[in-house]
């Protein structure tokens, strides 16, 4: 009988352990992460009382043009269609599955429709602008940094140094390089680009007024490059050193080496980085917040509409946007994972 | 000849990384009316002035807002890194019922949802904490659980089961073989943790937008918005680039001393996968 109490604590002790961290992460994490959908319900200005709405939040979200417009989803659409032709003709021409090359096709089509639209200036509004940031960053961040990760992985005298530098912006607060890229770079009068364009005798360009979307990718670019070349060194590290030896031996070029030895080695790495890279600018803020003045810019993507609209007091319709944003991003990671048939 | 090339462009990339960082080191060190004339050129006289300057800078002071952000960031890292470890080794070595339940809780916070911001508000509201430093520090160590969970999670799983189990027959209860034995060995990862998390809550900024109101309180890159609307003019543009550049010195020594930590670190999980 003595040993009843003792046996007791023995068995809630791992509870005890994990208590701690528990109620901190239900009450500061999961808690408001719920209460953010019933709040999207709501109509409330952040001090007085809720006003309960129904769903009028998303009604709003649906005819909001600067949240979303129809213009570049119908020419993006467009072209995924377009690519699901273009993908269902090369299926049947090479004798694969024409569903899943022609829903490949599609996306693609699809993702290079918003790119290229929201590029040539078609009137996007957050969602699309966000969509922007995150698809080219596919298409510029990783190349380059597999590119560079590829160099540095070779041997190259002073890889670790040079990996170093590159990733120094990953650590940075993103407020201070925002403003660094503000007032010395950007800037119309003391900026270092018109300082450039000044010697080549050029018109100095007011970059953040009237490139907005430009320079924020640019600098976005900058700072994320770094992180994907030293996931993408770790990556090639864990490819056996002998695969690429024989490679030489049978004489491979440089291109057939990256198509069929690097790139199916580090294809699940590959994939996770372009879900960081999409999923990922729904979740910037600081940058464009600070680089482009605000509540106060027109140029907005997911995040920083929110808080605007927080700003102005529509604490409800910022919860329907965060829900929104919320199944658009769990929808990409869903899509990606399919595609490749990874499991995770 | 190929070999030469690809250097040439791993260098030129470097200098294109380095190029806004270290004009904004040289820029600190010149006044204002030097900027607007001479954007690019080295200072004809360094003035180090601009530093204390920005130290003092008045209603937006970088002190302040440097003691504000070592405040959090010290409680903040320090709950941290007492409860994730608990947490992290319970999961990993005790058996109890739910654990695994338990552990995808956790680690759902990795893939959904982030600083649900308004509701967040709404909570402070509730528990009266708006504009103090426990708005700030307890969504941090809430967001921080799942990776740090992970991080010594699957840290602790590498560590011999015969470990443990001596140390049982020695007598030793749970929480001493946790804290003498298991944590000592842990300590690398822990070390890790402390390091990624420090980083990541210096550089938060949208939380301390929303909880924050008076300037006394604001952290570091709060103050530097707040800071840079009176500095980024004619007469204070050295200022400016001098508070910039000791807001982000603390990090690059880190960084200078850790770079292969907080490389693996950050870049750990993905490519395990």
């Amino acid at each position: 009988m003595k040993n009843m109490p003792e046996r007791w604590f023995r068995k809630i002790v791992p509870y005890l352990f994990v208590i701690p961290a528990l109620v901190f992460f239900i009450v500061f994490f999961i808690y408001p992460n719920i209460d953010v959908f019933r709040i999207s319900f709501y109509e409330w200005d952040g001090i007085g009382p809720e006003k309960y709405t129904g769903i009028s939040n998303f009604e709003r979200l649906v005819k909001d043009s600067e949240f979303w417009s129809w213009k570049l989803w119908f020419i993006s659409s467009l072209c995924g269609l377009a690519g699901a032709f273009i993908g269902v003709i090369l299926a049947s021409l090479r004798n694969r599955k024409f569903l899943r090359w022609g829903v490949f096709g599609f996306v693609l089509g699809l993702l290079g429709g918003i790119l290229g639209g929201g590029i040539a200036g078609v009137p996007a509004g957050a969602l699309e602008r966000t969509l922007v940031i995150g698809i080219q960053s596919v298409f510029i961040q990783l190349p380059v940094a597999l590119v560079i990760a590829l160099i540095l992985h070779g041997k190259i005298k002073g890889a670790r140094i040079f990996a170093t530098i590159v990733f120094l912006p990953v650590i940075i607060s993103l407020v201070a390089l925002a403003l660094t890229w503000r007032y010395m770079i950007y800037d119309l009068r003391v900026g270092a680009l018109n300082a450039a364009l000044k010697i080549f005798g050029a018109k100095p360009i007011n970059w953040l007024a009237d490139l907005p979307l430009l320079s924020v990718v640019i600098t976005t670019n900058w700072i994320y490059i770094g992180l994907y070349v030293v996931i993408f060194i770790a990556a090639l590290r864990s490819i056996p050193s002998a695969i690429f030896d024989s490679a030489k031996v049978d004489g491979l070029s440089s291109f057939h080496v990256l198509r069929y030895i690097v790139i199916p080695h580090i294809k699940k790495v590959i994939l996770l980085t372009i879900i960081m890279c999409i999923s990922g600018t729904f979740k910037a803020f600081d940058l464009l917040w600070v680089m482009t003045g605000a509540e106060a810019s027109e140029v907005h993507i997911t995040s920083t509409y929110l808080v605007k609209q927080m700003m102005y007091g529509y604490w409800g319709y910022a919860c329907a946007i965060a829900v929104a944003c919320f199944f658009i991003s769990l929808a990409i990671v869903a899509v990606q994972l399919k595609l490749m048939r990874i499991k995770v | 000849m190929r070999r030469a090339l690809a250097y040439l462009f791993v260098v030129g990339f470097c200098a294109i990384i380095l190029f806004p960082i270290a004009l904004l080191f040289i820029n600190s060190l010149k006044t204002g009316t030097e900027i607007y004339s001479s954007p690019l050129s080295l200072p004809t006289s360094p003035r180090f002035s601009n530093y204390s300057d920005a130290w003092n800078w008045p209603n937006a002071s970088i002190a302040r807002g440097f003691i504000n952000s070592a405040i959090v960031v010290g409680i903040s890292v320090l709950i941290i890194a007492i409860i994730a470890p608990m947490a992290g080794y319970s999961l990993s070595r005790l058996e109890f019922r739910g654990k695994s339940t338990f552990f995808y809780v956790f680690m759902s916070g990795m893939f959904v949802g982030g600083p649900a911001i308004v509701a967040m508000y709404r909570l402070m509201m509730n528990l009266r904490l708006i504009n103090t430093y426990w708005a700030l520090i307890f969504p941090y160590v809430a967001g921080a659980m799942p990776f740090s969970i992970l991080m010594m999670w699957s840290y602790f799983s590498t560590i011999p089961k015969a470990i443990e189990d001596s140390a049982r027959v020695d007598g030793l209860s749970t929480f001493q073989t946790y804290w003498k034995i298991m944590l000592p060995q842990a300590m690398p990862a822990l070390f890790t943790i402390v390091i990624l998390q420090v980083i990541w809550i210096w550089n938060e900024f949208l939380l301390g937008l929303i909880m924050l109101k008076t300037p006394d309180m604001f952290t570091l890159p709060l103050m530097l918005t707040r800071f840079s609307a009176g500095t980024t003019n004619y007469l204070y543009f050295g200022v400016f680039a001098a508070g910039i550049f000791i807001s982000i010195t603390p990090l690059i020594v880190i960084y200078a001393i850790f770079s292969d930590r907080i490389q693996r670190g950050m870049t750990m999980q993905l490519v395990k996968g």
